[in-house]
């Protein structure tokens, strides 16, 4: 048995995304892709789920099962077939409760209320939930809810499971957890691809790893394996803290995300002028951090930002003050077209004798955003629109800025202008930044401090592993 | 019993008909007999608290403004408040006596059932409200991200809309595409794991409350 694309291609307004590729997937294959976001994981995966072309996209070429045409497929015969695993685990439930989701995505098999009580009991048995059968989803944790998502589709009864970067919103032991519970699926006759970011914990239980590369999936050879399993290397970051004021002091601060604490901080003092690195596993709670410190999110214990509670400011007052480059960059849009947003940054600018129309222009060219001034900003490219917010967030230039991934989704030559783009503007203004990112071999260059997660704690720390 | 549709079914007929008629007995008595049944089933006092307090300002309202600004005499345009204002009351105990034990999804899934109201539609109201709590804290990051950029966004402005609106459609988008990835297919066949058929003692109970409310309505006098 087999999930088979053949000559593939998916494009989005004209423009390719997947190019002529084909892929195999065989039952009990465990496959990893790897690939930067915005590479075409997720508009793969989608594919071959057949969600596309209903949901977007321009679809030629086939995905069979077995000669069966995936795409034409009744959503209620696919579904027995192949299902796919959606990053976010808040998004994949139409139902309050696991037992009502169960029933509804039985029903739609037409399966009577017996079978759909022992497929109920048999999937979530499968991956150590059963207890779980009438919680709410609300009080499940990242963890659990990827799990209900993997037994809800093991209820399905598909054979092919795709996942798409499952652990993005996942603790460190519930990665663990489930990447041996994938292993233990293929091994009975499941056939699974995973999409990741992050090679960790892979290596000695897939079969097979392709590389996205250009719209295609490039295999890669078992013995190259170790490559990508990268040797971490250790960078020294060094510490000039002395010379520059505290501006934020944590202590006994604790944030909660959802049912789990993420962070149990001692005291620690953030400094002004700095551009600081935290880093720390997936799922760890780097985005509650950056969210908490912006305002956004309920904290116990407490958090002072020049000498008064976070809570005890009024928004307007800090936000006059502080910015966060949200991880979406749809979440920072405000207007409508890129000339429109231009403007506005520029008519509310913190520095506005320094970004004249010069500057401003100039950092367009180098950041190959010219010409698309009457553009939606909603239309443009994952990439463009990065940068583009990047931009914004830049001229409006607050006292105190944090960068939620602000590489995310750029290719190489983009890293390059805006890792110069952000360090420039900082020395220059004296801006406070902290940033969130994996892609901290790039970051590194450009960092002053470095702090890192051990457990639920944060701490300074001279060696960054790149 | 009634099923979740036919206790919709008789709320309806009961509304239009103390709609038509002005008697305060039966208004009364519906509101009452409501009550009692919130009681006996062992509804909080909290809640019913609540029902009291959000009562309280469209009845009083309703009263005084029929009352003062009638245009009978003084009798009839008492008479007439009081009409007004024990309707509201019946009207808020009732819907509270229609939601006891009801949760959403059953009246939804006896609605599609007994009135063959299609499963999207169903399941489409029942994902927007699984989308509700999330509303607030996507106002709350919209407004943020707007104040960062020096803009107060105010609850009348449609930027806060048309950026909720955006959310909205990211949302409803994915989650349709986790429930065809679910299975679900428009239009096709489903089976019900809970069945809500329509009951025989539940249309006997409906007729003989209907009864019930027109004699009452011969007897009551004002």
């Amino acid at each position: 048995m087999a999930l088979t694309a053949k000559n593939l291609t998916v494009a989005y307004h004209d423009h390719a995304i997947i190019d002529q590729l084909n892929f195999d997937l065989v039952a009990g294959q465990l496959t990893l892709l790897m690939g930067p976001s915005g590479s075409g994981k997720s508009t793969l995966l989608k594919t071959l789920a057949g969600l596309f072309p209903q949901y977007g996209g321009q679809v030629s070429g086939e995905v069979t099962i077995d000669e069966a045409d995936v795409l034409a497929m009744p959503a209620h015969d696919r579904a027995k077939k192949v299902a796919l695993l959606f990053q976010n685990p808040d998004d994949q439930f139409a139902m309050p409760t696991v037992r009502e989701e169960f029933i509804f995505a039985l029903e739609n098999l037409e399966l009577s209320p017996s079978e759909i009580d022992d497929k109920i009991a048999w999937s979530l048995a499968k991956v150590g939930l059963t207890d779980f059968i009438d919680r709410a989803f609300v009080t499940l944790s990242g963890g659990e809810l990827q799990k209900v998502a993997l037994a809800e589709i093991l209820a399905l009864g598909a054979d092919f499971l795709l996942l798409d970067e499952p652990f993005a919103a996942i603790d460190q032991q519930s990665r663990v957890d489930l990447q041996v519970l994938l292993k233990q699926l293929s091994q009975e006759g499941y056939g699974i691809v995973v999409a990741d970011h992050d090679p960790a914990g892979y290596f000695d239980k897939i079969t097979a790893f392709y590389q996205v590369v250009d719209g295609a999936l490039a295999l890669v050879a078992k013995a190259d394996w170790s490559q990508y399993d990268y040797q971490k290397q250790t960078v020294i970051v060094t510490a000039s803290q002395q010379d520059s004021m505290p501006l934020y002091r944590m202590d006994n601060l604790r944030i909660q995300n959802g049912e789990r604490l993420v962070l149990n901080q001692d005291v620690l003092s953030l400094y002004e002028g700095q551009l600081t690195l935290i880093t720390g596993p997936n799922g760890v709670g780097k985005s509650s951090l950056f969210k908490t410190m912006a305002h956004l999110h309920d904290y116990q214990g407490s958090l002072v930002y020049q000498d008064k509670e976070v809570s005890n400011w009024k928004k307007r007052r800090y936000y006059q003050e502080v910015g966060l480059l949200f991880q979406s960059a749809s979440e920072q849009f405000i207007n409508i077209t890129v000339e429109e947003e231009l403007n506005q940054v520029r008519k509310n600018s913190r520095q506005q004798d320094y970004w004249t129309e010069d500057r401003v222009s100039a950092w367009l060219t180098d950041l190959n955003l010219t010409g698309l001034s009457d553009r939606s900003v909603y239309t443009l490219s994952g990439g463009q629109q990065k940068k583009l917010q990047l931009l914004l967030m830049l001229i409006i230039a607050p006292k105190v800025l944090f960068l939620d991934e602000p590489l995310a989704g750029l290719d190489e030559a983009s890293v390059a202008v805006v890792l110069r783009l952000i360090k420039e503007t900082q020395v220059t203004l004296g801006l406070t930044v902290m940033v969130v990112s994996h892609q901290t071999r790039d970051l590194v260059k450009i960092v002053d401090q470095h702090i890192a997660y051990q457990g639920t704690a944060l701490a300074y720390q001279q060696e960054v592993l790149v | 019993m009634m099923n979740a549709t036919q206790r919709l079914l008789l709320a309806l007929l009961i509304s239009l008909e103390i709609s038509l008629t002005k008697s305060v007995t039966l208004n009364i008595i519906l509101m009452v007999t409501s009550l009692i049944i919130l009681l006996v089933k062992r509804q909080s006092w909290k809640k019913i608290g609540f029902y009291f307090l959000v009562a309280v300002i469209p009845v009083l309202g309703t009263f005084w403004s029929f009352y003062l600004y009638g245009q009978g005499s003084r009798a009839e345009n008492l008479h007439f408040g009081f009409v007004m204002g024990s309707r509201v009351l019946a009207f808020i105990f009732m819907g509270a006596w229609l939601t006891i034990g009801m949760t959403p999804y059953v009246l939804l899934a006896s609605l599609r059932q007994n009135l063959k109201m299609s499963a999207t539609f169903t399941y489409g109201i029942l994902g927007a409200l699984n989308f509700m709590p999330r509303f607030k804290q996507a106002f709350a990051s919209i407004q943020a991200a707007g104040m960062m950029r020096g803009e107060v966004l105010r609850w009348w402005q449609p930027t806060l809309y048309f950026k909720a609106l955006v959310h909205a459609i990211k949302w409803s988008k994915n989650l349709a595409m986790a429930m065809t990835s679910h299975g679900f297919q428009e239009g096709a066949n489903r089976s019900a794991y809970q069945q809500y058929p329509w009951s025989k003692s539940g249309w006997v109970t409906m007729a003989v409350i209907v009864l019930l409310i027109q004699v009452i309505l011969r007897l009551s006098t004002y």
